[in-house]
């Protein structure tokens, strides 16, 4: 898995081209999230879920704790999932809601994971996306991060790394990730 | 004398110039002991004779010449200070009351100068007339020596039995007064005709008014002095006492013919009474609404009354009967009351009543059947219990509802007792189904175009549909056997006998979408005027298409689905013959494609009783172990056709497993590549049971109860003596099943007399009867329970079943949601698994509050709020 140099990751999305009826496509969007969600809830992967926002499928919030062994462990995170209606066939937008401190997340919360941009395949589905930046929190890629200063500290000081994540994190509440 | 007569007559005009009232300048005749002829100076009174402004123009002579008349003829006319009926009539009417005996030529010629000169004085102010003076004279002598006597007499309450003697008494006593006050009026007329002073057309026409003056003051004092509401109350009675009368003699005479002239000498009394009315100027407003309000009473009486009552046996209705009491006994009775009342004909006889009298007649009918159909319509939702024995009722109605009022009116007040009393909690829905079909019925007959009908309906369609049970009692009912031959779903009261008779004599009718757009149907009438939007045409009797159209038609197919899955495999009957003719039914209403699946399950049933039979035919020795008999039938389903099934896993008998394993063998020799799958809840066992004194053979024992008395199995001689004695531990785990299942097989089999309850838990078989006679009310009390708990152990799942195989997904589902979107309220969790859940949420929000409190109670979620949950953190 290759993390992309800081690109913006809001220009990603719009490259792939739409091969069916925007009616038929949100039908088939629906129905393919409908059993991710499922899916994802069979599954009860520990430390990851998710959970459509009101009244609207395209719209999710997700949570990560985080694991044990990384400066993150403990920390509970959400994020918002943005679905495109030509998913799976584009990436979904996914941001971090709650304030992280991470050599490849932006203060805007913002990621750069290459399976997000263009590794992204229509086989990933929620559940992946959420293990990948799971993993991604205890194995970040300092070779092209979108913080600097994490990266380095990261590698140097790893004390001071958990100070400036701890921080950083603040619960949100629960409408600040609605949005 | 002068003296004070001047004053007081200047006091009267100064008086009378602001109140001008005839009875205050009314005089008595002027003394002839004191003659003031030409005393008076212009503009003064003379005798109160006020003869202000024109009459000041008279010259002297003419005057002097004009009191003196008016004198003589006054002092004539005078009345007599007593009244016309207290003195003897062969004396009194000689002199007194009968002026003209004792008229002289002087007399004669006085009153006729008078009256002449009122005569040419033609115009309208020319002061007081000697007619309005002897008007005046009849009121003054009215109210001083009649009014008491009449006051008197209407002064106390009258009873029922005076009150036609004291109608014709008053009646007759205002005819006396009224003769008395006009003879006067004829001498009058005579005296004018006597001088041929003009011509005697004048004469006639003067002598008329005079009549009418007086008569019309004289009805307006008679009016003032009778009690208006308790006069026209015993009138009002005293009609209805005839009319009453009159009708019962119709009826004892139903032939003789009846007319007019019949009439008044029978009801001579109350002929006289009216014509006397009449004759007083009292037939009017008041004496006819009086008439009215009498036949009125009696129409209702006569309607209550048993002669229209409903006809109950022969189913007729009383419309025809009543019209035609209206015409021959009611409606000329009403017109000759009314005859004698108002018109001038009744004196004159006329033929023309006839005509009138058809017309009133007819009014009375229309009225009659307005009267009749509200009293129909008060009790109409008995009647609607009771069809069909209420034709009669129903048929009485139909003339009532052609009228748009009567329409209104019946819609109206049935609706309301539909609602008060149909429409609510504490009846049952097939009840409500059962009326329904009846209040279909009864529409249709009262209206065949359906327009009332689809009114009425409304609201009671609206109620079944919230009600959760009416598909089940629907579908049920069409399945259900109403002859009762052991079918177990007959004994249940869910079933509506209506739909069974109804699925009986059903017809197989296609159902065509759209009538209007369906340009060959020769027969297409216009919708009728007072149709709804939602108006359809419907077939005559088609109760079945009103029933079935209640449902959205998705709906109604799953549930037929469940239902006659269940039918289907407790049935034993082996055609299946009312199952395939609803599967028909339905397909021909809602076409082919959406009763797949029931087809298929029928044809499951069709399929599996032939493999049956060829693998046990094929191989019958196969199967001859010595504990079963050798009946071994399946019934093979296609899984995927059928709603899911109850599937209690417990440990099958080994023998059965034997039985099974050959038989599954033979199936897969038959049917390659397919591979059995029992059914462990869904089998059904004819167990023989042998004890020490007796046998016992129970058919259609279900599965785990069958396994359950299994294990009870052993005599006592093998098991040294005692007994087979096991508790409900014990089995639980020998023969894993649930223990709920355990239970409710031992309360089967307790129910039967074969188990009994010898300690807590612990249950031991009955071999013996004798002395067990206190076991049976224990035995009864386990039957019954037993009973109840059947119905939950119907061979599809249940609702409850169904949450309890979901609740991990479910926790799972709730866990996520309150995770990721915060805390929530019960209500908007509920939309959300209902949204969200692939196969949906089929409970309701109570259930799923209760789901979410035991969460609560698990720890694996916090209440944040009232009914608000959330995750614990």
């Amino acid at each position: 898995m290759n993390i992309l140099h800081g690109q913006n990751p809001a220009t990603m999305n719009e490259k792939a081209s739409s091969p069916m009826t925007t009616a038929s496509q949100n039908a088939n969007v629906t129905k393919r999230l409908q059993s991710e969600l499922m899916s994802l809830m069979m599954a009860s992967t520990p430390g990851i879920s998710a959970f459509p926002n009101d009244g609207n499928l395209l719209n999710w919030t997700a949570t990560i704790v985080g694991p044990e062994g990384t400066p993150y462990a403990g920390l509970t995170m959400k994020l918002s999932f943005a679905f495109p209606s030509t998913y799976p066939y584009t990436a979904p937008t996914v941001l971090f809601k709650t304030p992280i401190y991470h050599p490849n997340i932006d203060f805007s919360g913002r990621i750069c994971l290459d399976i997000l941009k263009d590794k992204w395949s229509a086989i990933y589905n929620v559940q992946s996306v959420l293990l990948s930046l799971q993993s991604l929190l205890g194995e970040p890629n300092n070779a092209s991060p979108l913080n600097g200063q994490a990266a380095e500290l990261w590698d140097k000081d790893p004390a001071e790394f958990k100070k400036h994540v701890l921080a950083r994190h603040r619960d949100i509440t629960d409408d600040e990730a609605g949005q | 004398m002068a003296e004070r007569k001047k004053i007081s007559a200047e006091q009267k005009r100064v008086f009378s110039s602001i109140f001008p009232s005839p009875a205050l300048i009314h005089t008595t005749p002027t003394p002839i002991a004191t003659p003031l002829v030409g005393s008076s100076e212009a503009g003064q009174p003379f005798g109160g004779l006020s003869e202000s402004g024109s009459g000041s123009s008279f010259s002297g002579n003419a005057d002097v010449q004009r009191s003196n008349a008016w004198s003589n003829a006054t002092r004539f006319l005078t009345l007599p200070s007593h009244s016309p009926r207290v003195c003897d009539q062969s004396t009194c009417r000689e002199d007194v009351w009968h002026p003209q005996k004792r008229a002289n030529a002087d007399v004669t010629r006085e009153i006729a100068f008078v009256c002449l000169g009122d005569l040419t004085a033609d115009n309208a102010n020319s002061g007081e007339t000697l007619i309005d003076w002897y008007s005046q004279e009849v009121r003054n002598h009215f109210s001083s020596y009649m009014q008491a006597d009449l006051k008197r007499e209407w002064d106390v309450q009258i009873r029922e039995s005076e009150s036609i003697a004291t109608l014709t008494s008053t009646v007759s006593h205002l005819r006396i007064v009224q003769e008395a006050y006009l003879a006067p009026l004829d001498l009058v007329k005579s005296c004018l005709q006597r001088t041929q002073a003009t011509d005697i057309s004048r004469i006639e026409q003067y002598a008329r008014r005079a009549q009418a003056k007086v008569r019309g003051d004289l009805q307006t004092l008679f009016d003032q002095i009778l009690p208006t509401p308790r006069f026209y109350n015993t009138l009002t009675y005293a009609i209805y006492c005839a009319v009453s009368e009159y009708s019962s003699d119709y009826k004892v005479d139903a032939v003789q013919g009846t007319n007019l002239e019949n009439l008044g000498q029978k009801y001579e009394e109350l002929a006289e009474i009216l014509d006397g009315l009449h004759y007083a100027g009292l037939g009017g407003d008041k004496a006819q609404k009086a008439l009215v309000r009498a036949l009125d009473r009696f129409l209702i009486h006569h309607i209550d009354s048993r002669d229209v009552a409903v006809d109950w046996l022969g189913k007729n209705p009383v419309i025809e009967p009543l019209r035609k009491w209206i015409n021959d006994c009611f409606g000329p009775f009403g017109c000759w009351a009314l005859f004698k009342l108002e018109s001038e004909e009744n004196f004159l006889d006329t033929s023309e009543p006839r005509e009138t009298q058809a017309i009133e007649t007819r009014y009375w009918q229309e009225i009659a059947i307005g009267r009749l159909g509200t009293s129909r319509t008060m009790v109409l939702f008995e009647y609607v219990k009771r069809w069909d024995q209420s034709m009669g009722a129903i048929r009485d109605l139909k003339d009532y509802v052609s009228t748009a009022a009567g329409r209104f009116h019946v819609t109206k007040i049935f609706t309301d007792q539909l609602r008060g009393r149909l429409l609510i909690p504490a009846i049952a829905t097939s009840d409500i189904l059962n009326i329904y079909i009846s209040v279909i019925k009864v529409f249709i007959e009262l209206d065949s175009k359906g327009v009332l009908l689809g009114r009425i309906a409304r609201p009671i369609r609206s109620y079944l549909q919230q009600r959760e049970d009416t598909v089940r009692v629907v579908v049920e009912s069409c399945l259900a056997d109403l002859n009762g031959d052991g079918d177990r779903m007959n004994t249940a009261n869910h079933v509506c006998t209506g739909i069974v008779v109804e699925m009986n004599n059903a017809v197989y009718t296609h159902n065509s979408e759209d009538h209007d757009l369906d340009w060959e149907d020769l027969d297409w009438v216009p919708e009728p005027l007072d149709a709804e939007p939602g108006y359809r045409t419907v077939k005559s009797d088609d109760v079945l298409s009103h029933l079935l159209t209640l449902f959205d038609r998705e709906e109604l197919i799953k549930e037929l689905q469940t239902i006659l899955a269940d039918h289907l495999l407790r049935s034993e009957h082996s055609e299946y013959e009312k199952e395939i003719r609803l599967v028909e039914l339905l397909k021909a209403r809602f076409g082919d494609d959406k009763l797949q699946a029931c087809e298929v399950m029928l044809k499951d049933m069709q399929d599996s009783k032939r493999i049956s039979a060829s693998i046990n035919g094929q191989n019958e020795e196969a199967f001859t172990l010595p504990k079963f008999s050798t009946n071994f039938h399946t019934k093979i389903l296609s899984s995927f056709f059928w709603p899911s099934l109850r599937q209690d896993e417990f440990r099958a008998p080994r023998d059965i497993k034997t039985l099974r394993k050959a038989y599954a063998e033979r199936f897969e020799s038959i049917k390659a590549n397919r591979r059995l799958e029992w059914l462990e809840a869904q089998g059904r066992v004819t167990v023989n049971l042998e004890f020490e004194d007796r046998n016992v053979t129970e058919h259609n024992v279900l599965t785990y109860q069958a396994t359950i008395i299994e294990a009870f199995q052993g005599t006592m001689a093998e098991v040294g003596g005692i007994p087979v004695t096991r508790t409900v531990e014990v089995l639980v785990d020998v023969l894993e099943m649930d223990e709920p299942l355990v239970r409710s097989a031992i309360m089967f089999w307790v129910g039967k007399l074969v188990l009994r309850e010898v300690a807590p838990d612990t249950f031991a078989v009955l071999e013996r009867l004798d002395g067990a006679v206190e076991n049976v009310d224990v035995a009864l009390a386990a039957a019954h329970a037993a009973a109840m708990e059947d119905t939950d152990m119907g061979a599809v799942k249940s609702q409850q079943d169904r949450f309890g195989e979901n609740k991990e997904v479910y926790t799972q589902f709730v866990t996520m949601m309150l995770m990721n979107q915060g805390n929530k309220p019960t209500a908007q969790i509920h939309v959300m698994m209902k949204m969200m859940l692939p196969d949906g949420f089929p409970f309701s929000e109570e259930d799923l509050r209760d789901f979410l409190n035991d969460l609560v109670d698990q720890g694996s979620l916090v209440k944040a709020g009232v009914d608000v949950f959330g995750i614990k953190r």
